[in-house]
């Protein structure tokens, strides 16, 4: 069973059935409440950073108490993550109880890429691009036929598009950056921004949870059409509005994948996960044909919950499925 | 002025320099230069002291001084016009920053000049260093003429798609978010500069320009003409890394500082003057200082900025479906030989490959093709000419006028 949260509340997935979403920890709780007892937790936690080595770590009150010590240098909206997880750590004893590092896959970008050009009194070294949705693209990677070989970019289409580059098998650069704002627009998230419009915004807005919650929650294209809608609708629907957000859509993913296959040097294959659409697959078909960066498409229906479930919490073993907490 | 002759000052405020041309015109003649120079590192610590550098006809000028500011350099230059017997009949400026409130070229007057004080804040280090210039102007050469010229004019055709961000959209109607993107005199001036060398129509060309300046640096790619699309945006801080801008940065960081005390006018301070090449490196914004320092921080420096212009040209590429050429251009880009190097490794894939040789080879001054032969685009290192762009706005506002 795997929770994530999408910004505003938590999706809990888990083999076999659909996601379920809930607005509150309380909510949550109480799914947990009747699930199996051997049945193992993972909670990710968005933009680990440096924090946590691994791509998996128990979750216990050592781990997060050295996360909420480091609170100030974790982007604001992670401190509900952390909150969670303390509700989970005293709520779910005896459970296999996992936090999972979705910076993990960027630990080892090469330091050119990793950094921002700021002063060292803004936190050249605490503030790094650590990358976000590491674990969904390892899963993409390691799905190919090719993973580990040549140059690969990876695409996850979701609520929040992200992308990430691979030199034989390692990734090399991420279109995410620190707290996951960066790269492309989402459902609710600004996306790339000029850092002098986000300037104005903070003269205006003198809480920092508030512009956080602003550029995070309020903004991205549901912000921009004044309507809430998945990424399968954005690409779906047909409207004079939605097709203005398609096209933005559409202009920031080419972005996105032109500078990815800048620092690869050209692209060997693209493999695209998540919701995917039809008019995605004709925009690749597109770079294709008039840019040889593609040499093979494929195309996945992500279920990552289930293949991380499987692959990496029962594969660590039992002497580290227990939490230590209990 | 005489049977139709003018003498056209133009000035153009760099972030950390001053470029100023004097031009005669004669109707029906081109336009030539009879006086040219630069005032460096206005404002700029670091290894070399600031400098003027004046090219007249019989005289070159070279004076060390400290220019602390835009406004003791215009000042100088009027001094040495004074001494040499210079007096221009118009003058042009270079405003970065027009907002929605300037789409082309302007008169100043009293009309025009509280909406440029209006538009201060939008590129707040080049526009003030530009009106501060006018103010020299209008008060060393009260009976001049003066217009205005707005390098965000040639981004105006930019899609809607290109220049949205995603934002509420009461925000951005409140605050008029949007990208303008930058440097669109350089971007004209090399662009029917090239059409010129390669002998293609303008209309025929697909460019990516990249102008990499001492201060500010962006790239565009251009089709036809027009800009598609530009790494700068609402303002000249996002895109590449340069001197002293952080270029672009993850808006989640923001809340965080603001979290740790630092304020809005400190950030803007921190960002736009000690960032960049700067910040990275701790030692210098010049990225010469850089190549010559060989230190681990100033290697990281250098290979960042090469990193995110890498990037941006592999963004730009895709936006179009064939690049006819690669343009670098200003003083990084036309006189950096290992930049370009640098940048154009391992980008065959987007049709690009260098010519080793003629790349070292390069001469500042002229337009160089430094591809290699069998390179599907063609590489260029040569000049900008803002200066001739704006000269030639102002003779178009006049035109109009006696039109009128």
């Amino acid at each position: 069973m795997i929770i994530r949260s999408d910004g505003s509340g938590w999706i809990l997935s888990q083999q076999g059935c659909a996601p379920l979403r809930f607005a509150t920890h309380h909510e949550v709780v109480a799914e947990l409440n009747g699930s199996p007892a051997d049945s193992p937790i993972g909670l990710i936690f968005p933009c680990g950073g440096d924090l946590l080595a691994e791509a998996w770590t128990p979750l216990t009150a050592h781990a997060i108490n050295r996360l909420a010590e480091n609170a100030e240098c974790l982007p604001v909206f992670v401190q509900t993550t952390l909150d969670l997880a303390d509700v989970l750590i005293k709520n779910q004893p005896g459970k296999s109880l996992w936090l999972g590092n979705d910076s993990w896959l960027y630990n080892q970008i090469p330091e050119p890429a990793r950094r921002y050009a700021i002063t060292q009194d803004l936190g050249t070294e605490q503030f790094k691009r650590f990358g976000t949705d590491g674990l969904a693209h390892d899963w993409a990677l390691r799905r190919s036929p090719a993973a580990g070989a040549g140059r690969t970019i990876t695409i996850h289409l979701c609520e929040q598009t992200s992308l990430t580059a691979y030199h034989d098998g390692r990734s090399v650069e991420t279109s995410t950056g620190f707290s996951g704002l960066e790269g492309m627009g989402g459902q609710t998230t600004c996306g790339q921004l000029d850092p002098g419009v986000v300037l104005k915004l903070a003269e205006q807005i003198k809480d920092p949870a508030a512009l956080d919650h602003l550029l995070r929650a309020e903004s991205g294209w549901n912000g921009f059409l004044g309507k809430s809608l998945s990424l399968v609708d954005l690409l779906s629907l047909q409207d004079i509005q939605i097709a203005r957000c398609q096209a933005i859509f559409r202009h920031q993913l080419v972005r996105e994948i032109g500078a990815l296959a800048a620092v690869l040097g050209g692209s060997d294959q693209i493999i695209y996960f998540g919701q995917n659409h039809p008019a995605i697959t004709d925009w690749v078909k597109y770079f294709h044909q008039n840019l040889p960066i593609l040499a093979e498409v494929e195309s996945n229906w992500l279920d990552y919950a289930d293949w991380m479930l499987e692959e990496q919490i029962y594969s660590a073993g039992p002497q580290n499925s227990l939490n230590p907490s209990a | 002025m005489h049977n139709g002759e003018m003498n056209i000052l133009i000035f153009n405020c760099g972030s950390s320099s001053l470029n100023f041309k004097l031009y005669t015109h004669t109707p029906g003649e081109p336009l030539q230069v009879i006086v040219s120079g630069k005032v460096h590192r206005v404002g700029v610590t670091g290894s070399e002291p600031s400098f003027l550098e004046m090219h007249l006809p019989r005289q070159q000028i070279y004076l060390k001084y400290p220019f602390p500011d835009h406004r003791s350099a215009a000042a100088i230059i009027f001094d040495q016009f004074k001494v040499s017997g210079i007096h221009p009949d118009l003058i042009g400026h270079r405003f970065v920053h027009g907002g929605d409130l300037f789409q082309r070229t302007t008169w100043l007057d009293a009309a025009s000049l509280p909406k440029l004080d209006a538009c201060l804040p939008l590129a707040s280090i080049h526009n003030p260093n530009s009106l501060s210039v006018i103010r020299v102007c209008l008060s060393r050469q009260p009976k001049c003429r003066n217009f205005v010229t707005f390098d965000t004019a040639f981004h105006a055709d930019l899609a809607e798609d290109t220049y949205t961000y995603l934002l509420p959209r009461r925000v951005i109607d409140q605050g008029g978010y949007r990208k303008f993107g930058f440097h669109g005199l350089s971007y004209r001036s090399v662009s029917g500069a090239a059409a010129d060398f390669l002998q293609k129509q303008p209309q025929d060309l697909n460019l990516i320009a990249c102008h990499l300046g001492t201060g500010g640096s962006s790239a565009a790619v251009i089709r036809g003409g027009k800009s598609v699309d530009t790494t700068m945006g609402y303002t000249p801080l996002a895109g590449l890394i340069m001197s002293t801008r952080s270029g672009d940065l993850d808006a989640g960081l923001f809340p965080l500082w603001l979290r740790q005390g630092q304020t809005p006018a400190n950030l803007d301070q921190s960002l736009n003057k000690h960032s960049g090449l700067l910040g990275i490196s701790n030692l210098s914004g010049d990225l010469r200082d850089l190549q010559a320092d060989h230190t681990p921080g100033s290697q990281l420096a250098i290979d960042m900025y090469v990193h995110r212009l890498k990037k941006a040209i592999g963004s730009l590429a895709l936006e179009v479906d064939r690049v006819d050429a690669l343009i670098f251009t200003d003083d990084i880009g036309e006189q950096n030989w290992q930049v370009r190097a640098a940048v154009c490794r391992e980008m065959e894939w987007c049709g690009i490959q260098l010519d080793r040789n003629l790349n070292r080879a390069a001469q500042k001054g002229q337009i160089n093709r430094i591809s290699a032969p069998d390179s599907r685009v063609t590489v260029l290192a040569m000049p900008t000419d803002e200066e001739i762009v704006i000269a030639r706005e102002g003779l178009d506002l006049l035109a109009e006028e006696e039109q009128s």
